[in-house]
């Protein structure tokens, strides 16, 4: 068997295989909407534990970590830090919203927004916005698996139409398997996405250099400045590193799937835990930026899409196929089990808070999986744009939810204002490399956002106690 | 109250650390494990961050 053939068969069979297993672990449970959009709410530590990281460790974190850092240095060191920093912020707000999804019922962000600040409206409007930004998302994760299969079939093959195939593959999937399934995908994908992530970043420098410390002085060799962050204001220097930081960490929980995923949960405590401990799994990130800098070593001089698939191309030109295609295998999972979870995000704002109907949840994932595969047909050219802003615009939801959550001022009309001058920012400021002293713009997106809100809930008449009553946190002392 | 207090300070140190610590880390000497400083710092603070947190949460249960 040739490369491609050998490479692509083994990706296919972990792409296959996965599915397959967890279609068999979700086969006794009956899909109604409480089972397929949370689980029924009966997570324990460990599934919830493997969804999360399932979610976290995305085609960005295969291809675009080790890209950032072949292409960037030390700018790629945010990657480390600021999932954790947003896990930790989360252990503060949510037990408490997952206590309030609990009792009242709740399954996604808008019905958090609706519960709390009474407005149909709003809530309708926040659905919009999420499923809008996610589309582009998983189109995002469908170029990630291109490249992947690019790569396993060794540019022989047209990788079109495997990635399209893939796809289709996963939205029955998910149509048939809901947020259990992807869960028991995700056991899969965890393990080999950690046993790559240990390969390619102490093998891959190991098996060069002698060990990664000696790769990252072969680093400091060639660029004495890759590894240190510009001074100050310069682009992506330490200003930008540390809003672009202080920016990402809020907006980890606010994609539509997080409440969802954290809905599952069976209890508080599972909750809790998994915020407090999911900071040590981002050693994988540590890991894949080792790679990327030991393929800047062997494969100098790639530039654009190529970067992001630089260890990929060291490990074409140096290993057999079988490895190529395992790797390629789990870095297609890292691609489709988010993309999963984006349609079933996406598919439950829109079925639920739009249409009012949660039952349509799953013929809905269908029509959300068709629109993202004719995004990446017609319009990968503006993706860029679109992506720039997808998490900008979702980390806008942050000040409303916090205020919503401790502040019985807060008011539907506060809230709105605010997301929509923190969104209108968002998009002026798209092309923007630096705002003023190298500040990340989303972050000053974010905190003009904050500031509308607070103004606006303190002049505005405050809302009836009723409904800040019914999501107040009880006192924990 | 000034529990909520001592554990927010508390659960605010690493973050502290990784944000305000960047200026004083950016540098590449010493290196620990054979990576760069700002990696190792970076690294052991978001390690920290479990343990930060098991602290909080006892003082938040034995309130």
């Amino acid at each position: 068997m040739n490369s491609a053939a050998t490479a692509l068969s083994i990706a296919a069979a972990v792409v296959f295989g996965t599915i397959a297993f967890a279609l068999g672990a979700v086969r006794r449970y009956r899909m109604e909407p409480q089972e397929y959009i949370v689980g029924g709410r009966s997570f324990g530590a460990v599934l919830l534990w493997i969804l999360l990281a399932g979610e976290v460790y995305t085609s960005f974190t295969f291809l675009g970590a080790a890209g950032w850092a072949y292409g960037k240095g030390a700018a790629a060191f945010y990657i480390i830090p600021y999932v954790p920093i947003g896990f930790l912020i989360a252990y503060f707000y949510m037990p408490q919203i997952w206590r309030l999804g609990k009792a009242r019922g709740l399954m996604t962000w808008p019905d958090y927004f609706l519960d709390r600040y009474g407005s149909k409206a709003l809530a309708m409007g926040i659905a919009l916005l999420q499923a809008t930004l996610m589309v582009p998302y998983v189109t995002l994760q469908l170029t990630g698996l291109q490249i992947l299969l690019g790569i396993a079939g060794y540019g022989q093959y047209n990788a079109g139409a495997a990635v399209a195939i893939a796809f289709c593959l996963i939205a029955l999937f998910v149509f048939t398997a809901g947020i259990r399934g992807t869960a028991w995908a995700g056991i899969i994908k965890d393990t080999l996405v950690l046993g790559a992530a240990v390969f390619l970043g102490i093998g891959l420098p190991t098996m060069f250099f002698g060990s990664p410390g000696a790769m990252i002085s072969h680093v400091i060799s060639a660029k004495p400045h890759w590894l240190t962050l510009a001074a100050g204001s310069a682009p992506y220097g330490t200003t930008w590193f540390i809003s672009t930081i202080a920016l990402t960490s809020l907006g980890v929980t606010m994609f539509p799937q997080w409440a969802q995923s954290l809905f599952t949960a069976k209890d508080e405590q599972t909750v809790r835990l998994n915020l407090m401990f999911m900071p040590l799994y981002n050693v994988v990130m540590v890991l894949i930026l080792l790679a990327g800098f030991t393929a800047m070593l062997l494969a100098p001089g790639l530039t654009g899409p190529a970067a992001d698939r630089s260890y990929l191309i060291v490990l074409q030109r140096h290993f057999p196929a079988w490895v190529v295609g395992l790797i390629c295998g789990a870095g297609a999972l890292a691609a489709l089990l988010p993309a999963s979870m984006l349609l079933l995000g996406s598919s439950t704002v829109i079925s639920r808070n739009v249409l009012g109907h949660t039952r349509w949840v799953r013929p809905t994932v269908l029509v959300c999986a068709a629109l993202a595969l004719l995004l990446w047909f017609f319009a990968k050219a503006t993706l860029v744009d679109l992506l720039l802003f997808v998490f900008n615009g979702i980390t806008q939801l942050f000040p409303a939810v916090i205020l919503g959550l401790f502040w019985k001022r807060m008011t539907a009309y506060a809230a709105a204002a605010g997301i929509a001058a923190g969104e209108i920012i968002a998009i002026f400021t798209l092309h923007a490399s630096g705002g003023p002293w190298g500040i990340n713009v989303g972050l000053i997106a974010l905190l003009v956002n904050a500031a509308v809100c607070v103004v606006l809930a303190l002049f505005l008449p405050q809302p009836p106690a009723v409904i800040y009553q019914a999501t107040a946190t009880q006192p924990e002392n | 109250m000034m529990r909520s207090l001592a554990r927010f300070a508390l659960a605010g140190i690493p973050v502290l650390m990784l944000l305000g610590g960047t200026p004083f880390a950016n540098r590449i000497e010493p290196r620990i494990f054979g990576l760069p400083f700002l990696m190792d710092w970076l690294l052991f603070w978001v390690l920290s961050i479990p343990v930060f947190l098991i602290v909080v949460e006892r003082l938040r249960k034995t309130a």
